[in-house]
């Protein structure tokens, strides 16, 4: 009688409790207390894997999947006084061919503010600062700030050699608040040297193209208002570079690129839903480099002066408590000019859905305990423009000699840890 | 990747040892604190929630401007010099949504967020996290500068 009746109760009632306590009302500390001020040191751990029908991402994707997608990160931060912020992070992240660059240094900086009165803060932020760039650029690498496993790939480029001169600089921010009411108006100011030693290809237009970057360090700018602390904000980016290339490689010439980016970013939050959009258009101007030059007028255009456009619009809807649904249309076009890619496919002689690529997104993202999160996402995608060909090596083979898929699905889950 | 799992699981279980040790007092906490937050009597539903600054520490009532400020970190010290140090209660506390809501007039996702940006962009520190009313209580009390919120 002892035995059947009790043990069960028990054994199903310390189940129970242990579940309810790890789900319901986990006591766990959000930060390690250094005991120092307010200094604090926290950190995430992030395992992705990757499936794609088609075309690889973050590793060997089709198949069975990829598992070669870590984020890691570590930083400590706190005030040594009320008016100055010590801050430092290093990350670890590998995403096969797209990212692997492992371990490195995302900021160190120190920050000075001082306040003009009740309403008014302007200050200073200098060493490896983070760039301000739209609504998603700063902490990125950390699925807790992100909307959903990949960011909106046609303006935050993670498969693209574009990726590393937007995340970090080394050089100084000037920045301003004012307050009154519910209305906020700020603007940032950075100048600094960019990390572009991995989108080379990407400035110059010539793939495999060796030599060296130099020139002035560059703007970026970005400016907005904000209404009930972010209930609706609007965002003003633009980023400005101007680099000269001292080629290495037999035949290339010495030459300047010009970048130009302007981006415009709006959210509104809701109690339950959230709706984002942002816009960007990036301007390459091109002189020297290029040994010679295609005869098609496009082609030529697009090495020597072009615009490309992207934008996306999300919804999010957080429907029960820990839980969030994403849905989203993103899409990139290399040449704005020409959206299905088929003018410049020709004169280049590539497949057209290089130039292009529309993504729309179905996402689930559950925080089923304090700091433990899985997020999940379906992507449609017709188009390549921002797939790596590192990872896809076969992918630029000319129509004519070969089959590549413009037409894909990705299938990514990702599970996060962090304190 | 092998050191990666084994990571992963060593984190695991740490957690479900240290969760099936207080397992009990977790669950007594998890269904009690709730229960006590939100009692059926009209008495303490019509209790407000307000700030807290403790006993060592006086300041002139503070609007909602300037609740914001502290609340979202961007005021990092109090007009005598002391340091601003800001506790609060998990993001699912009955108490914290109240606060949120009721007192600064955002979302609870609101805060979340800006303190997240903060951390993983090297901006700002966030609040200290306390797990229940006494220790809220007892930390305001024992920090200088200390500002927490708690029912009356």
């Amino acid at each position: 009688m002892y035995t059947p009746i009790i043990n069960p109760q028990y054994h199903s009632g310390a189940a129970t409790a242990l579940a309810i306590a790890l789900l319901s009302y986990p006591l766990e500390a959000r930060a390690i207390d250094l005991g120092f001020g307010d200094f604090q040191a926290h950190g995430f751990l992030s395992q992705g894997y990757t499936y794609t029908s088609a075309n690889d991402l973050f590793g060997n994707s089709q198949g069975a999947g990829s598992l070669e997608f870590h984020e890691l990160g570590m930083n400590v931060l706190g005030h040594p006084f009320p008016n100055v912020l010590l801050a430092v992070q290093g990350i670890y992240r590998d995403t096969a061919g797209s990212d692997e660059e492992d371990f490195r240094l995302d900021y160190a900086n120190v920050d000075y503010s001082l306040p003009i009165g009740e309403s008014l803060t302007f200050g200073v932020r200098a060493g490896r600062v983070k760039n301000p760039i739209g609504l998603y650029s700063e902490a990125r690498d950390a699925i807790w700030t992100r909307p959903s496993v990949l960011l909106p790939q046609s303006i935050y480029f993670d498969a693209l050699g574009l990726r590393s001169p937007q995340l970090s600089s080394d050089g100084g921010i000037l920045y301003g608040r004012h307050q009154f009411g519910d209305h906020a108006f700020t603007a940032e100011f950075l100048v600094g040297e960019g990390i572009l030693e991995s989108s080379r290809d990407f400035i110059t237009g010539l793939p495999g193209a060796q030599g060296s970057l130099s020139g002035r360090p560059f703007f970026m700018g970005r400016a907005g208002y904000e209404w009930r602390e972010g209930r609706f904000r609007l965002l003003f980016t633009a980023i400005d570079l101007d680099q000269d290339f001292d080629p290495t490689s037999r035949g290339v010439l010495p030459g300047n690129v010009k970048i130009f980016a302007p981006l415009v970013s709006a959210q509104v939050n809701l109690e339950e839903w959230s709706f984002t959009a942002e816009y960007l258009r990036i301007s390459f101007d091109r002189t020297g480099i290029f040994p010679q030059l295609p005869p098609d007028p496009v082609a030529r255009g697009f090495l020597v002066n072009n615009t490309s456009e992207s934008y996306y619009f999300q919804a999010q809807y957080r429907f029960a408590l820990g839980w969030s649904a994403l849905a989203r249309y993103d899409a990139l076009f290399f040449n704005a000019d020409d959206h299905d890619g088929s003018a410049t496919a020709r004169g280049l002689d590539l497949p057209r859905h290089r130039f292009f690529a529309k993504d729309l997104t179905f996402g689930l993202r559950w925080e089923f305990a304090q700091n433990w999160l899985v997020a999940a996402e379906y992507h449609n995608i017709d188009g390549t423009g921002w797939l790596s060909p590192i990872d896809n090596p076969g992918i630029n083979i000319p129509p004519a000699r070969g089959v590549s898929e413009g037409h894909w699905d990705l299938f990514t889950l990702m599970f996060s840890y962090r304190f | 990747m092998s050191g990666f799992y084994l990571r992963i699981k060593c984190v695991a279980c740490f957690d479900a040892r240290r969760g099936r040790r207080a397992a009990l007092a977790r669950c007594l906490l998890g269904v009690l604190l709730p229960l006590l937050l939100w009692p059926a009597g009209p008495a303490s539903a019509d209790s407000t929630v307000r700030p807290y600054t403790g006993s060592n520490h006086s300041n002139s009532p503070l609007n909602r401007e300037q609740l914001r400020a502290i609340f979202f970190v961007r005021q990092t010290k109090w007009s005598d010099g002391t340091p601003v140090r800001v506790f609060v209660l998990p993001d699912r506390h009955a108490l914290h949504i109240r606060f949120t809501k009721e007192v600064l007039g955002v979302y609870p996702y609101q805060l979340r967020s800006t303190w997240d940006r903060m951390v993983y962009s090297g901006t700002g520190v966030p609040p200290t996290a306390v797990q229940g009313v006494d220790e809220m209580r007892s930390r305001v009390d024992a920090t200088p500068g200390g500002i927490g919120y708690l029912a009356e």
